[in-house]
């Protein structure tokens, strides 16, 4: 009960995007609304976590979905076959063992914002991202990475930064640094759509 | 003329007395006076919970309309203010101050509390499987909810209590506040101190949850858009009092001046008017006085129906004023009407006696109050009244209608075939309906308004707090026998939800389980080094860290040496409101309720609950209609009782069968016809419609005795034909009156009242054969 946050793992991409305007106009304003014109998305996933209780990081593959602007579906295939939904505010799962679950993020303000920080970047939703976190861009329209760290108290106190990396509109890897060491890594590969 | 006036002097002295008395009484509003003393031991339960269960102090609130935000302010604000009074036990606005401890308390007790317990769960290849889980969970999606806890639980132990108690209270956060499912409705729930039935409590909490809306909605932003809703029992005895009050008040007002006007208008005095009211005044104080002096306290009931029972004492001094003339004097009067009015008296008293028996405080109450309030007015219209009477007093002065009226009663014999005929179409009537004749649904007798009742469970709904119709109840002279029981039954009960009887069911033992349980799920813990041990040789292959479970061999000591938990353990959180309902301590027993969901097959669990000792299925709504039977069956019986005693009476006077009929005759008549109306007009039989005709056979078998004197002829018997037509017309003008209340128990009496006096008259008019006499003469 005590660690009770939840699903950075929550994640998605996006499709290749029409060209856009000079490079001298790029910034945050332009990357969201260039990813806001992205109505759906599929990827394939893998994820290295590390948990410091664990000798080992843990691997896991599977498959990602996204479909604007506030549902995401994030299928396991390995070690273990389980789901995780985002629709709207609620969160459900279907573990492995046939067991379900649901979160609502009304509930966990902790989990809302690990949940808004990858759904409203998907979105291009800016206020929502600027609600919960100080954003900074780093880097060109090709590449660029946005960093995010929380501006609540209480989501300050698990999580360091979250990376999210990407190039034109498609995600390429998410990173979620917490407080206390454990950090995951989630390199994403677009479905050709 | 000494005489008179010691008379005069008693009546002064028993006036003072009983208001000495009565500045004395303590009187209550406390409904239990109307619930019944002894009923069997599970109807006690069910009694017990509506006077004083957990149930009966809750209140549930709902904040609508406004922004989301606004309303989440307002409940925050409300729950502050509420938190703050000293009338609430416990309020609830799910802000998450009690929530927090509600997760503790499960953390820091989770191996005293979860069922799954057991030695096998904490050796190695336990033990071994629960790590493997863990590795798979630490893997998945839900790995940021468990990774902190999983050092100190591996086995998941908060996890599944957590799920499990879920179930019974899964809740909606907006903006850290309790919502509906919605999300459009902020929800609180209060708990009262005082129980339910204590409306005077109630009222004052309802008062401070309103009052603290409003303060809260001035103060909170865009907060003047958003509405209070409240229900809960608490309220709708608060309501139905509030309106009750109103109604009482209001029609009888209505009734007062309606009856007034005509007093006046037929007496033109004044004084005559307000000597009607003397013996009637001087009864129900008496009344009050005697149940002051024979049962210590007087219910506000039995003064609001005594009053109205003993309403036919006006009808003593119209008898006497009405009849009076100038020539004559009320001497004269009163000696020719005293034997009738003294049996009139009598046969009332003794139809009224019957309730003297009844088991229900609250009805044995009116006995001694109608006996003690008739029997005054009587003697206060004999021995004082005449006394009071300006000289020359003539009652009627100018009842110009009044031969008109004799000679239409004499000719109303002609009508004797036609009554007959449709006494027998009455009669055929409630025979046929006699299977659907009375009201067997409980809540639609309920005073409550359809759109009060419609709120209620919307807002149950929301709450997550439905009725429940089934009970199973384990009962034991100590409470650890009775969540040994309890724990007993929830084993049954699990037995019976593979095969669908049941889906689920709450128990006490989720809560605190029994000594004896938590006992053995210590000793189910093994000793620290066994378990170091085992969870050394489980560890073997998995990759975790075996230092990251040091939390968990500490909470494993802990636990096993931890003194059991008791009711006090439960404090400050809202675990302990849940078992508060579940476990009811009472002096030399306590009972352990399992409230049941959906339950499909109650035979079965009955059946097989049946074998366990002390445990039983208790179905709430066939209790509830198995006393609503007792009440009426009560209410039949006494009935019956009354009219026996009448009709011995009547026997004992006349010495003669034909006699007593030609009375008892026109009264069956005029109940009869009553039924066969109220069946008319879709009403449903009640026990209030049953009080209501035995006050008609209490006051109809007047008329019937002063038409079957002989002397109904001339201005005597004019002025009694008179007299007799101003009482009726008070009467059905003060329980007509009454009949306009969308109350049942008002709409009930005043309707039955109303319509039978008025035929029992008609129908005494009609068949009784002495007035043929004088008419055959002429």
């Amino acid at each position: 009960m005590k660690g009770f946050h939840l699903a950075a793992c929550l994640l998605a991409l996006s499709a290749p995007i029409p060209a856009m305007g000079a490079d001298t106009d790029w910034g945050l304003p332009s990357l969201m609304a260039s990813l806001s014109q992205v109505k759906s998305a599929s990827a394939r996933f893998v994820e290295h976590k590390s948990v410091q209780m664990l000798t080992r990081p843990l691997e896991a593959t599977g498959t990602l979905t996204y479909v604007a602007p506030r549902t995401m579906e994030k299928k396991t295939l390995s070690p273990a076959p389980e789901s995780i939904e985002l629709r709207g505010d609620m969160l459900s799962g279907l573990r492995s063992n046939g067991d379900r679950y649901s979160v609502d993020l009304n509930e966990h303000p902790e989990v809302a914002a690990l949940v808004e920080g990858i759904r409203s970047t998907l979105a291009g939703d800016l206020p929502t991202l600027e609600r919960y976190y100080i954003v900074r861009l780093l880097g060109t329209r090709g590449a660029w990475q946005l960093l995010l760290t929380p501006r609540d108290e209480s989501v300050r106190d698990k999580v360091d930064v979250i990376r999210i990396v990407g190039a034109g509109t498609a995600l390429a890897e998410v990173d979620i640094h917490e407080i206390d060491g454990d950090h995951s890594e989630m390199i994403v590969t677009p479905d050709a759509s | 003329m000494t005489k008179r006036r010691l008379a005069v002097m008693l009546w002064l002295l028993a006036l003072a007395l009983s208001v000495g008395i009565i500045l004395r009484t303590p009187f209550t509003t406390d409904m239990s006076a109307f619930l019944p003393s002894a009923p069997e031991p599970a109807q006690q339960i069910l009694v017990d919970q509506l006077k004083d269960g957990v149930a009966s102090r809750l209140l549930l609130v709902g904040i609508e309309g406004g922004t989301q935000t606004a309303r989440a302010g307002i409940s925050r604000a409300v729950a502050g203010a509420l938190r703050g009074n000293a009338d609430f036990a416990l309020i609830d606005n799910g802000d998450g101050g009690i929530g927090k401890e509600d997760q503790r308390f499960v953390w820091r007790n989770r191996y005293l509390l979860s069922p799954a317990v057991t030695p096998e769960r904490f050796s190695a290849a336990g033990l071994r499987q629960a790590l493997q889980q863990d590795v798979e969970l630490l893997s998945s999606g839900l790995e940021p909810l468990v990774k902190g806890s999983i050092g100190a639980d591996p086995t998941g132990e908060t996890l599944s209590l957590a799920r499990s108690l879920a179930g019974e209270t899964s809740r909606t956060i907006r903006d850290g506040v309790w919502a509906a499912p919605g999300g459009d409705r902020a929800l609180i729930l209060a708990q009262t101190r005082a129980p339910g039935i204590d409306i005077d409590a109630q009222e004052r909490a309802i008062t401070a949850i309103r009052q603290a809306f409003a303060e809260a909605r001035e103060k909170i932003a865009d907060g003047a858009g958003a509405k209070l809703l409240i229900t809960g029992p608490g309220l709708f005895g608060v309501e139905t009092r509030a309106q009750m009050k109103h109604d009482v008040s209001l029609y009888s007002a209505i009734a007062t001046l309606a009856i007034v006007g005509l007093l006046l208008g037929l007496y033109r005095s004044p004084v005559a008017l307000g000597l009607t009211l003397v013996p009637v005044v001087t009864g129900a104080l008496a009344g009050i006085a005697a149940v002051s002096l024979w049962f210590g306290f007087v219910h506000g009931i039995t003064i609001g129906f005594g009053v109205t029972l003993i309403g036919e004492a006006v009808d003593y001094a119209i008898y006497l004023l009405a009849q009076t003339s100038a020539q004559s004097g009320p001497e004269a009067t009163m000696a020719r009407i005293w034997p009738t009015l003294r049996l009139g008296v009598l046969v009332s008293i003794s139809g009224f006696a019957a309730m003297l028996f009844s088991s229900f405080t609250g009805f044995a109450q009116l006995g001694i109050f109608t006996i003690v309030g008739l029997a005054t007015a009587l003697c206060v219209t004999r021995f004082v009244l005449p006394s009071l009477l300006p000289v020359g007093f003539a009652g009627t002065r100018a009842a110009r209608f009044a031969p008109g009226l004799l000679r239409l009663v004499h000719r109303a014999g002609r009508l004797r075939p036609a009554l007959y005929l449709l006494t027998a179409a009455a009669l055929v009537l409630v025979v046929i309906r006699s299977d659907s004749l009375w009201e067997d649904d409980l809540s639609s007798m309920s005073p409550i308004p359809a759109s009060a009742q419609q709120l209620d469970r919307e807002l149950r709904h929301d709450i997550g707090a439905p009725d429940v119709r089934y009970l199973a109840i384990a009962s034991a002279p100590t409470t650890e026998a009775a969540l040994r029981a309890s724990e007993q039954a929830g084993v049954l009960l699990d037995g019976l939800i593979p095969s669908g009887a049941l889906k689920s069911y709450d128990a006490p033992g989720r809560y605190l389980p029994s000594v004896a349980t938590q006992r053995r799920r210590q000793e189910a813990l093994p000793d620290p080094d066994l378990l170091a041990q085992n969870l050394r040789s489980s560890l073997d292959g998995l990759p975790f860290w075996q230092e990251s479970f040091a939390p968990f061999l500490a909470d494993i000591a802990a636990a096993k040496a931890a003194m059991p938990l008791t009711r006090r353990s439960l404090d400050d959180t809202a675990l302990s409101l849940k078992l508060d309902s579940l476990l009811i301590e009472q002096p030399g027993r306590t009972v352990a309720i399992l409230p049941l969901h959906d339950v499909a097959d109650a035979q079965r669990i009955a059946d097989a609950l049946a074998g366990a000792q002390g445990i039983q299925l208790l179905d709430l709504k066939a209790q509830s209609d198995r006393l609503l039977h007792r009440y009426r069956q009560e209410a039949l019986l006494l009935s019956a009782l009354g009219s026996a005693a009448i009709a011995l009476l009547l026997l004992a006077h006349f010495r003669s069968v034909a006699q007593t009929a030609t009375v008892l005759a026109p009264l069956a008549v005029a109940v009869v016809m009553t039924l066969a109306l109220l069946t008319l007009h879709g009403q449903k039989l009640s026990i209030f419609n049953l009080f209501g005709l035995l006050l008609v056979i209490a006051v109809g078998s007047n008329y019937c005795l002063f038409f079957q004197r002989r002397a109904l002829a001339g201005p005597a018997g004019e002025r009694t034909v008179t007299s007799l037509l101003l009482a009726n017309l008070c009467t059905v003008i003060g329980f007509g009156a009454l009949s306009l209340s969308g109350i049942p128990v008002l709409f009930g009496i005043g309707s039955t009242v109303a319509v039978g006096t008025a035929i029992s008259l008609v129908a005494a008019a009609i068949m009784t054969r002495e007035l043929d006499r004088p008419a055959c003469a002429k």
